[in-house]
């Protein structure tokens, strides 16, 4: 826990006060737990800050009674009834909150869901339109598979999951032990011990075609602890020249670098992580796009011998 | 903290002079306790504490007198029974809201219970002043003016997005008289809410479901047909729903059906799957595939 300064003391004790206060007595910990503050400031500041806070005449009956048991590990107070109740959330606070819980909320199926009445409350109260007005997508995937996967890496359990990869442009099945479930650029990811590849892979959880709890556990391993999707050295650079109406593609996909070129258009470097993918890119942008290089170097025409395996279904 | 006290157990606006004999601490040279006020005062703003300001007369002048408000300060009850709080602390822990003081609000609503295990956080949300300003402006039914690729868009705007990572605004431009999608952090400059201009045009209903192929403004609406191999089937599948599936082949290829009016996108999705797919009919979308790489082999 870092050092907290005034204003971030004041912050938390409006909130630690009437919390205490609505409980009786409270075991010091707790508080420094539940507001992030530090125990040795927490006992401070109660003994030297509350203690002394009162309100005109200043009698003995008008000041905060602070109440440390005698090891000085629970706290109790009597009359701060006028810090009944916390501060009110502002109105970016309303709106973070609505925006935190609807990205959660594509993360967690069932009906009845807590999470969900919650945040229609608060959308009522700071007037904020649920899906007309405000919309959160942390991920394409269904709340059913990214909750399914959330359980099981919590409770340390086998997946059986079909797969389709697009680099592979199959389906496969396959054995995996999650590791870590995250969300980056909008989508869902797990990273997880496969059994099929026998090494650690992460799978966007938008290509889980269906998923089955083996209903066995297992030991989890020792993960790379990577909950991010860098690309890595081994993956393909890519070099392209885009026309401005294939200018979304620096946007969709991870690019290296954007330089502009002639007329309107500019020279992007993505990594590709195989070379179907990149077959598929190709063919979809047609003239938008110019394959200017690639590393490692593949057939110059790739385009064009893609363009007739693709043809050869239609003749 | 006694200032707020004093500020709060109050049932009247309390002058300067006042405030400084009720509260304790505060030291008797007139300088000197205002500089202390001024700068208790700011700290209160800044920890967003609305006060409410009042003129009082006093023999000589009007001077300003200070109260906070019982319903500016007091957490209204959301109504939230335990679990639901219990799930609002959760979602705080488990999504980081960059730029924003979520612990504020946690710390609100009684804190981060201690009997979780303290969870892996799943993803973090950009939150930045502007979305708040936008999202103010939808309120209000306000245009807003900003600067995007170089250049200046009057928008009406409908609605917050965030998806792949990042916040869009969609709205009505009004210079370029359609609906039209912005991604925030795209925006040059500052955002400027022209409250002289409320917005005119009717909103769109919610948010398109529709797919790709199904956005077009192309005019005729064809019914393709379009099988996919056996690799591909449990995907597509998933894309289309099983309802679009007219037939499944012993081989595990699957014949799908899809409404199409928007030609470059069906064709876009189609080519994803490479020689996974054919469009089997109608000859006219078949033809649009065939010539379209026709094109590309001969370069």
């Amino acid at each position: 826990m870092s050092r907290l300064n005034a204003t971030d003391r004041l912050r938390r004790l409006l909130s630690v006060i009437p919390w205490v206060s609505g409980r009786g007595e409270v075991e010091l910990t707790e508080i420094a737990e539940r507001f992030d503050y530090p125990l040795d400031t927490l006992r401070r500041d109660l003994t030297e800050v509350v203690q002394f806070v009162g309100v005109y005449p200043h009698t003995p009956d008008m000041l905060i009674e602070v109440y440390l048991d005698e090891e000085n590990e629970r706290v109790r107070f009597e009359l701060a009834d006028y810090f009944r109740s916390p501060l009110q959330l502002s109105p970016e606070e309303g709106l973070s909150l609505v925006s935190a819980g609807l990205g959660l909320l594509g993360s967690s199926a069932g009906q009845d869901n807590p999470l969900e009445r919650a945040l229609t409350k608060i959308a009522d109260r700071f007037g904020v339109a649920i899906g007309e007005e405000l919309q959160v997508s942390l991920g394409a995937a269904g709340s059913e598979i990214v909750s399914a996967v959330r359980t099981a890496e919590q409770h340390h359990e086998l997946l059986e999951i079909d797969y389709h990869s697009l680099h592979r442009g199959a389906a496969t099945t396959r054995e995996i032990e999650p590791l870590a479930v995250f969300s980056q650029e909008g989508e869902w990811y797990v990273r997880a011990w496969c059994r099929l590849a026998d090494a650690e892979r992460t799978f966007r959880l938008d290509r889980i075609l269906a998923l089955r709890a083996l209903g066995v556990t297992f030991e989890p391993r020792q993960g790379s602890g990577a909950t991010t999707f860098a690309p890595s050295e081994d993956d393909m650079r890519v070099h392209l020249r885009l026309r401005p109406e294939a200018l979304w593609v620096a946007d969709a996909y991870p690019v290296e670098s954007v330089t502009p070129s002639r007329g309107r258009s500019v020279n992007v470097t993505l990594v590709a992580s195989s070379v179907v993918w990149l077959e598929r890119l190709l063919l979809q942008l047609g003239d938008a796009a110019e394959l200017v290089a690639t590393e490692p170097e593949l057939e110059a025409d790739l385009r064009a011998r893609t363009a007739r395996r693709v043809l050869a279904r239609y003749s | 903290m006694s200032l707020l006290a004093a500020l709060l157990q109050t049932d009247r606006h309390l002058t300067a002079a006042e405030l400084q004999r009720r509260v304790e601490g505060y030291p008797d040279d007139k300088v000197a306790f205002r500089r202390a006020f001024e700068r208790d005062k700011d700290e209160l703003r800044n920890l967003g504490i609305p006060l409410d300001i009042a003129k009082t007369e006093t023999s000589e002048s009007t001077i300003d007198a200070y109260r906070v408000l019982d319903r500016d300060y007091y957490l209204h009850d959301l109504g939230l029974d335990r679990d639901e709080t219990v799930a609002l602390a959760m979602a705080l822990r488990l999504i980081r809201l960059e730029g924003a003081s979520a612990d504020d609000a946690l710390w609100k609503l009684g804190g981060a219970s201690v009997e979780d295990a303290a969870p892996a956080e799943l993803g973090a949300i950009a939150m930045g002043p502007a979305v708040m300003q936008i999202h103010d402006a939808i309120r209000s039914v306000i245009s807003l003016q900003f600067e995007y690729r170089s250049e200046i868009r009057v928008v009406e705007p409908w609605r917050l997005e965030f998806r792949r990572g990042h916040w869009y605004l969609s709205g009505y431009d009004t210079g370029r008289q359609g609906q039209r999608r912005f991604r925030l952090d795209r925006i040059e400059g500052a955002l400027e809410v022209l409250r002289e201009r409320p917005a005119s045009m009717p909103r769109t209903p919610d948010a398109d479901e529709r797919q790709p192929w199904e956005f077009g403004d192309d005019a005729a609406t064809h019914t393709a047909l379009v099988a996919v191999d056996s690799t591909h089937a449990g995907w597509v599948r998933q894309q289309l729903g099983a309802d679009a599936v007219l037939e499944q082949r012993p081989d595990g290829a699957v014949v799908v059906q899809l409404e199409v009016n928007h030609v470059a996108n069906f064709r876009s999705f189609v080519l994803g799957m490479l020689d996974a797919a054919e469009v089997l009919s109608p000859p006219e979308l078949r033809a649009d595939i065939v010539a379209w790489l026709e094109q590309q082999v001969t370069p």
